[in-house]
Parts: C-alpha cells; sequence; structure tokens
C-alpha cells in the first residue's frame, strides 16, 4: 500500500479521527517492524491511531515517521546504535512529533538511520543498509537516509530528520523527494539526540513541496523575514567553483535550470568562490562537539562504536581549542562572503550532491577529485549551508541519463524559510513532482 | 606508510593514550591524516584578510530560548 496524496486524503477523511485512525493502522501493517527488504524504519507505532486530546485537526490523516534520534513517547531511541538499541522507551515526544500529535498528524515509526548521525552513506551494521528506491544496488546517503526513504516509498507523507553537514538534503536527492533545512533554530531540537551542537538542524521530507508548506504552516513559528512584494530573482551556480560534479549530474542541473529560463524565470549565473574548505570547517567544529557528547560513552562503552566513529571521536579528544575557535570564526567569514554572492538574489541554486548515488559499500566519486576526499565529494555542496546557517532545500530535478535521480537545491537568506518554501513550490511547478520509483514494492 | 606517517601515527597513539583511550581499536594513520588536512585548512583561513575581523559563529541567526524551548 503507498499513502494517498495528503490533500486530497485530508479533504476525504474532513475532520473525521475514525478514519484516520484506520487508515493509520492500515498503513502501518504494511510496514515491516524489521525494515523489510528497503530497511527504511528500525521500529513500528503499536495501534497508532490519532492523539484523543486534539488541540487542531488540521493535520488529520497526515501520516509521518521520524529518524530515530527523534523522541517519540513509548519508543527507544536507538539513534542506530548498539549502544542504545537496549535503551529503555523514552517518556515524552520531542518538540516536533508533540507538535505534529497536536495537530492531528500520526507517527507510524521511527527511521533508520546512520549510526549516531555521524556518518553520511546510510550504512548501518547494527540495522541493516538503506538501499536506492531506484536501483536496489545502491545507498541512498545519510544520514537520514530512512527517512527519505519512507517517503520515498510512500510509507509515509512526511519524515523528519536531521541536517548537520546535508543529511536530510543529501538522500532527498538521491531518493527522488523533497528535503528541506530550515534556518537553524527556526524548529525546536528539544527532544533530539544531536551529532553536533551548533551545526545541527531538524529537517522535512515529502513528496511535495505543498505538504512541507501545510506543515510549516500547522506550526507555531516566528515570522518569516521575507518579503513577497516583488518578482523573484534567482542566481544559479554556473560553474565547477565549488568543486568537481559528475558530468551526469551537472548535465541535469543544467537542463532543470534551463526549463526554468523558459519558464521565465529571472536567472542569473554565479560563481560560487572559496568554499572549497568548508567541509574542513565543519569538521573542526564538529570533532569537539561530538566528543563533548560523547565523552563518557566512548570511555565505557567503546567496542560498541563503529571503529571509524570511535575514530571521529578520538579526534575530538585530540583536537586543540584554538582550531575550533578559529573554525568558528572561519564560518562568519563564509557567512559574510555568501552574503555578498545572495545579496542581489531570493534564492541561489546548485546541485544538491555532486556525484550519483554509489554502489552499496563504494564511496560517492566524481573524477577529479583526489583521494580521501569523500567527505567533500559527498557534502561539497550542503555543508557549507549548515556551516554559516542558511536554510536550503533540495527539489527532485528528474533522473539523470543512467535514470538516477538528481536534486537541485535552493539556498534562501536566513530566517526566510517560508518564502524559500514558496519559491521552491512555484520551481516544482516547473520541475514537475517525481513519481513513486517502485509501485507495488513490498515493505 | 611513509616515515613522516610513521611519526605522525606514533604520536597520535601517544597522545591518545595520555588521555586513557585505547589506540588499537582505531585506524591511528587515518586520524593523523585527518588532523593535519582539516588543520592546514582551518590554518589558510587565518591568513585571509577578514579573519583578524571575524567574529566566532556559534550558532547563526538563533537565540537559546528558541532551542531549548518547551512547547
Amino acid at each position: 500500500m503507498q499513502v494517498p496524496k495528503l490533500k486530497g486524503l485530508m479533504r476525504q477523511i474532513n475532520g473525521n479521527p475514525s478514519m484516520a485512525a484506520e487508515l493509520a493502522r492500515q498503513a502501518a501493517n504494511e510496514i515491516r517492524p524489521d525494515g523489510g527488504k528497503w530497511k527504511s524504519f528500525i521500529s513500528v507505532t503499536d495501534d497508532p491511531h490519532p492523539s484523543e486530546s486534539l488541540a487542531l485537526d488540521s493535520l488529520l490523516g497526515c501520516l509521518f515517521s521520524v529518524k530515530d534520534n527523534i523522541d517519540v513517547a513509548g519508543a527507544i531511541t536507538t539513534c542506530g546504535s548498539n549502544l542504545f538499541a537496549h535503551s529503555p522507551p523514552v517518556v515524552k515526544d520531542a518538540w516536533i512529533v508533540e507538535a505534529l500529535k497536536a495537530a492531528g498528524a500520526v507517527c507510524l515509526g521511527k527511521n533508520n538511520m546512520h549510526e549516531l548521525a555521524l556518518g553520511a552513506t546510510g550504512m548501518n551494521p547494527r540495522f541493516g543498509t538503506t538501499r536506492n528506491p531506484w536501483d536496489f544496488d545502491r545507498g541512498v546517503g545519510g544520514s537520514s537516509g530512512g527517512s527519505a526513504l519512507a517517503v520515498a516509498l510512500r510509507q509515509v507523507h512526511i519524515a523528519f530528520g536531521t541536517d548537520s553537514g546535508g543529511s536530510v538534503r543529501i538522500p532527498a536527492a538521491w531518493c527522488g523527494v523533497t528535503g528541506f533545512k530550515p534556518t537553524p533554530g527556526s524548529l525546536s531540537l528539544q527532544g533530539v539526540a544531536g551529532a553536533c551542537l551548533t551545526l545541527d538542524c531538524l529537517g522535512i521530507f515529502s513528496t511535495e513541496v505543498g505538504d512541507l508548506i501545510t506543515i510549516w504552516d500547522s506550526l507555531d513559528l516566528p515570522k518569516d523575514s521575507g518579503t513577497d512584494n516583488h518578482s523573484i530573482r534567482l542566481g544559479y551556480l554556473q560553474d565547477e567553483s565549488m568543486g568537481p560534479v559528475d558530468p551526469r549530474v551537472w548535465e541535469r542541473y543544467q537542463e532543470s535550470v534551463d526549463s526554468l529560463k523558459r519558464a521565465n524565470f529571472d536567472l542569473t549565473g554565479v560563481s560560487i568562490e572559496g568554499f572549497e574548505t568548508a567541509p574542513h570547517v565543519a569538521l573542526s567544529v564538529a570533532y569537539p562537539e561530538i566528543a563533548s557528547t560523547h565523552m563518557e560513552l566512548m570511555r565505557s562503552s567503546a567496542k560498541l562504536y563503529d571503529p571509524e566513529i570511535l575514530a571521529l571521536l578520538y579526534l575530538g579528544e585530540l583536537w586543540s581549542g584554538r582550531n575550533y575557535l578559529d573554525a568558528q570564526r572561519a564560518r562568519s567569514l563564509l557567512r559574510h562572503r555568501f552574503w555578498k554572492i545572495i545579496s542581489p538574489f531570493d534564492v541561489v541554486l546548485t546541485p544538491t550532491v555532486a556525484a550519483q548515488p554509489p554502489l552499496i559499500g563504494q564511496p560517492a566519486k566524481v573524477e577529479g577529485d583526489s583521494k580521501g576526499t569523500e567527505l567533500s565529494t559527498l557534502m561539497r555542496f550542503t555543508v557549507p549551508f549548515n556551516v554559516i546557517g542558511y536554510p536550503a532545500i533540495s527539489v527532485p530535478a528528474g533522473l539523470d541519463r543512467d535514470g538516477l535521480p538528481v536534486g537541485l537545491q535552493l539556498i534562501g537568506r536566513p530566517s526566510s524559510d517560508r518564502s524559500l518554501l514558496k519559491i521552491a513550490r512555484q520551481v516544482e511547478d516547473v520541475l514537475g513532482i517525481m513519481p513513486s520509483p517502485y509501485d507495488g514494492c513490498t515493505t | 606508510m611513509t616515515s613522516d606517517q610513521d611519526i605522525r601515527s606514533k604520536e597520535v597513539r601517544a597522545r591518545l593514550v595520555s588521555l586513557g583511550l585505547d589506540p588499537d581499536v582505531v585506524d591511528l594513520e587515518w586520524i593523523a591524516n585527518m588532523e593535519s588536512d582539516v588543520e592546514a585548512a582551518i590554518d589558510a583561513y587565518r591568513k585571509e584578510p577578514e579573519f583578524i575581523e571575524a567574529k566566532p559563529l556559534f550558532e547563526p541567526e538563533q537565540s537559546l530560548d528558541k532551542t531549548t524551548r518547551e512547547n
């Protein structure tokens, strides 16, 4: 079963909680508790139904899931790791879960993720590796891969993840869905087990931007600083100034930009110089922040960590305070640098990821990248906007010549999240909504 | 492994041991390489003319009450 489109469904349910409960039960029954062959879920909610004390019914009929580092009362928050797989269930919902439930939405379960959200491949030795819905032999990326996958497979309408370097936008691009990372602080992280204290951001997946707007408008959020009173001006990355891109990805990206030009969008080509080492700035911030979070556990339970993740934590222990502070100063420098680029525009466009989704177990690769730069290859277009705190959204740009999905990233101005979503919907109107990758799938 | 890498890996081992961490469960060469690559990139920012004016950016465009609010 694939969940019916949200808008029509909400109209059909028309505020009837019994119908919403029946739909939730049917949808949950279709999800395998072991994640099925795609490994999209870690756990499924027993007897899901709308809250009995609804404050509103604006989201009645909406089915959602959350990455397993976001608390849902009554469920274990495993963070995709052996470390927490046998922890007691949490007693309180995360802020975002509570907000959605209060509006009538139903949580169907917890999504698979890269262990501890400390990686972007989606490989998970404990709960299984998430598989790409467009090519089973390829990965979906991460760390919020299970959430992107659940939306791509139409198991839920909406899924939540966290994005510290691209963990929402990368799997969104590779699954052919929409992934939104708002301005940091727009959505509360209360009840979220984060990875990096100053880079983390809650993010949202959906099949279409209109559903994201429905969710956004249902939340009690500060007023947007964006304006709607002028025609939209878009800048687009016109060259490889941010680093090399797979030619098949670049071709699809260019075709998307050309489609927007034909649709009379006001587009101007830009170079985005000086961001090549933004991934290094992110790492210099991340090492000590994740070590700070894991200090006690890494000493008491080192053997329960994946050795690659343990190496990251050890780096954090070795990292100097001066390096950390210099990286925070570099963030400020990069923020000013990008402001100069975006200031004539409402939004700047780039590809979301430089590479195609790789085969399972292989690193993401682009010709021209030197050995040992896999992380930069994966995050070159996403992590700069975590580093500088700008909102960004990945929308599907269609399939490349090999039949693999490509994402188009739109970067907005800080605190203009609602305006960014509105522009993304206009872009989506031109580029189209991706169809379901796999009709009749067994989940 | 070159002799330079070997020396750096041994240094990393000694520093981990001094912090009470087990060096035999991780790839020391990888740690040594990542440490020098990232440090070099961060040091390069210090040479940028704007760096001297740059204030640390911890939580862009957000206030603490928003990230910790209880709704």
